[in-house]
């Protein structure tokens, strides 16, 4: 045994304690707890940790090699980073919540068995939802209800597919697993929710830009790359991953286009990098894995630090939208600054961190001379330079001046977004210091002349695209606006289904009503006020072959049936009379 | 989007940031892309 | 709960009265100058093609300019899809799912 805590504990713990602390003491608090939780992870050796028995399934909360461990050092890394970021939050919501989300990560990275992972699966989305619903805006609430839903649903998935799993193989363990059967099916699709697939994604798009300032930065880092992870250790090879990280790489990049809202431009370019991920995945080979968990963790660094200036930006200034913002460049000229390194990482310009990992997968792509793919994710770097690299940057900072003047962002912002800024320039100038973490031992040289010339080019020329699209007046207007996406089918189609259920189910009921409620007992009550009258009326409507007397005939019948002037009264009459005679002659 | 409940003149917010195009350049970005196209095409044809 | 405010206002700069120095790029000639530059450098980048032995791995990598003309047409036709294509299909008012 060793003298260490399982890696989530002292994060989630710590995040339990935060009620007691406030002011100073809390803030410190939260710049020790990662940096803590970071000294203890450095203390356990590589191996299987705190292993247990629990109904006849060995449960094991620490599994350490080289896979989990790099996303365990960038979970710390980016929970120190916006810990600082979201230095003068008070909100004791958010503050447990953003921690108890990173230890929750790291949970889900260091579980060595199915049970563990999917109990802190779900703390990631309790966490998340709260993070959304602290901006405590109409907005907010909705988002954060339709975010919870989705990953409920996502979580039954993997939870059905776990069980069948367990069931099939009697093993608990996460490995390797690969798609063959109904189960890996299964938790494919359940880890497929949270890693943002196409037709799955729009929980990230809806709920990210409704979160508050800070919170944005928490989610863009655990959720969908703790779906990475898995992916990389139970699905590595998977041809499917392929095809789908293509679409996810290519199709947000049009959306983030005519996105007014910058944020939600960020959630979309978000999609389009865990695109890059998956596709290297799918790929499998050493370079391709490796390639895929590079960028994971630089994107982490890039895609929190674009978040990070788009927050500072909307702490300012109030605003987020296209049509809003301008020429902020005078009044925050240090938030301008890091966005654009921001942009440039995300880009991956030589020199930025994005350069060395995303190259990786391109060229694995190409090894395997998967030449349509290669087109794609060429054109999803093309694309992404030109959305997250110059509209968000050239939208907020510059363009048309706004007429907003505010102050820089505080200091407590601008030193976590400058330690960001400074990591991405520091991983794509020395990269070696990032491959010597990867999981498979590399070599890999991004820096020749032919790869840096070849993406100088196409960055440039993209860039080319922008100016000459914008100065002929061709680049499209931003506007406020919605823009429909597959979140539809649960936004409105919902209302569909529930007008539709009123409909049909409210229909069955109005009918009931007048059949059974009012219909057949108005009847029969209208029938036994008068039952002689009646039958004789339906009697003669059959015998009667026309209609010509039949009024006549009613009239006669409800005549006869008031005065009791029956055949049958005439005949009880006659009986009565003949029993009274009868009697008299009888009795007398 | 409503975020901005504790700002008093949501009226100001504009609805539509159209970029005016700077005269002479419609010609010359059609030309660029045109030309491009066809030496793309040209490549792609002759590689792929 | 205490709902601390999630933004601050936006202030008005000490100079915003009229008397504020003018950002680099209020004044026309630097930006014509930065887009002249950004020419410049286009240009000399699609003429360091002719002059470096490429490592390709697919044939038409080979090509010169290849990568410089494909971002240029991709993202044209990125924004000219999204701008008559995705918009007209998916945009909507802002009110549309309330």
């Amino acid at each position: 045994m060793i003298n260490a805590l399982p890696p989530a504990v002292i994060l989630i713990v710590g995040a339990l304690l935060i009620p007691l602390l406030k002011g100073r003491m809390k803030q410190a608090w939260m710049l020790l707890l990662p940096i803590a939780s970071f000294v203890n992870l450095l203390s356990i050796p590589p191996g299987s940790h705190w292993s247990f028995s629990f109904l006849g399934y060995e449960l094991v909360l620490g599994q350490l090699d080289r896979l989990s461990l790099i996303f365990g050092y960038i979970f710390h890394l980016i929970a120190f980073i916006t810990n600082l970021y979201a230095l003068h939050v008070e909100d004791r919501v958010q503050n447990i919540a953003g921690l108890a989300y990173a230890g929750a990560a790291l949970g889900v990275i260091f579980a060595g068995d199915f049970f563990t992972l999917f109990v802190f699966w779900e703390l990631l989305t309790i966490c998340a939802t709260f993070l959304v619903l602290a901006r405590r805006t109409p907005e907010a609430f909705g988002a954060g209800f339709r975010y919870f839903m989705v990953h409920v649903a996502g979580g039954l998935c993997l939870l059905a597919g776990i069980l069948l799993h367990v069931q099939q193989t009697g093993s608990v363990a996460v490995t390797f697993l690969g798609l063959n059967g109904l189960a890996s099916y299964l938790i494919f699709i359940g880890v497929g929710v949270n890693c943002a697939w196409p037709l799955l994604h729009t929980w990230l798009t809806d709920a990210y830009p409704a979160s508050t300032v800070t919170g944005t930065i928490y989610l863009s880092a655990f959720t969908t790359k703790a779906a990475v992870y898995l992916l990389a250790r139970s699905f590595a090879g998977t041809d499917a991953l392929i095809w789908i990280g293509a679409v996810m790489a290519g199709f947000p990049i049009f959306y983030a286009v005519i996105e007014n809202d910058l944020r939600r431009v960020l959630a979309y370019s978000l999609i389009n990098q865990v695109g890059f991920m998956v596709v290297g995945i799918g790929i499998g080979t050493e370079l391709a894995v490796n390639g895929a968990v590079a960028h994971a963790f630089n994107d982490i660094l890039f895609k929190g630090l674009l978040f990070m200036t788009m927050g500072a930006v909307l702490y300012r200034t109030g605003k987020i939208n296209a049509t809003d913002l301008g020429g902020l460049y005078k009044s925050m000229p240090w938030t301008c600054a890091f966005c654009i390194v921001g942009a440039a990482s995300i880009s991956a310009f030589p020199l930025f961190s994005g350069f060395v990992s995303k190259s990786m997968v391109m060229e694995a792509a190409a090894h395997d001379n998967l030449r349509l793919v290669w087109f794609v994710l060429l054109f999803a770097s093309a694309g992404v330079f030109h959305h997250a690299g110059i509209k968000i940057p050239f939208f907020a900072f510059y363009s048309h001046d706004s007429g907003l003047r505010c102050k820089e962002a505080p200091r407590h912002m601008l030193l976590a977004m400058g330690l960001t800024a400074f990591l991405c320039i520091f991983i794509g100038s020395f990269p070696q210091y990032l491959y010597r973490l990867l999981p498979y031992a590399t070599d890999y040289q991004p820096y020749t002349v032919s790869h840096v010339v070849a993406q100088t080019q196409l960055l440039f020329f993209s860039a080319l695209a922008f100016t000459l699209l914008l100065l002929s007046g061709i680049y499209p207007a931003e506007i406020r606006s919605v823009n429909v996406d597959a979140d539809w089918v649960y936004r409105k189609g919902g209302r569909l289904f529930y007008s539709l259920s009123d409909r049909i189910f409210n229909g069955l009921n109005n009918w009931g009503d007048r059949i059974f409620v009012r219909g057949i007992p108005g009847a029969l009550a209208r029938f036994f006020a008068d039952p002689g009258a009646n039958l004789q009326k339906a009697g003669a409507r059959l015998t009667s072959g026309s209609s010509r007397d039949l009024a006549a005939i009613d009239a006669a019948i409800e005549r006869r049936s008031r005065l009791g002037a029956y055949p049958v009264g005439i005949g009880v009459l006659l009986a009565v009379l003949c029993l009274s005679v009868m009697s008299f002659i009888f009795f007398w | 989007m409503s975020h901005e409940g504790r700002h008093d003149h949501p009226e100001e917010e504009r609805m539509i940031l159209a970029h005016d195009p700077v005269p002479g350049y419609r010609p010359v970005f059609t030309v660029i892309f045109a030309l491009s196209c066809l030496y793309l095409a040209y490549v792609l044809f002759t590689t792929l | 709960m205490k709902k601390t405010p999630e933004h601050e206002p936006p202030q008005a700069h000490p100079n915003a009265a009229g008397d504020e120095k003018p950002g680099i790029f209020d004044n026309p000639r630097n930006v014509r100058r930065l887009l002249q530059g950004f020419y410049a450098c286009v240009v000399m980048l699609l003429l360091v093609d002719l002059f470096y032995h490429k490592h390709a791995l697919f044939p038409w990598e080979e090509k010169f300019g290849f990568y410089a003309i494909y971002g240029f047409v991709a993202c044209v036709i990125l924004v000219l899809v999204a701008k008559y294509i995705l918009r007209p299909l998916v945009m909507r008012k802002e009110d549309y799912y309330d």
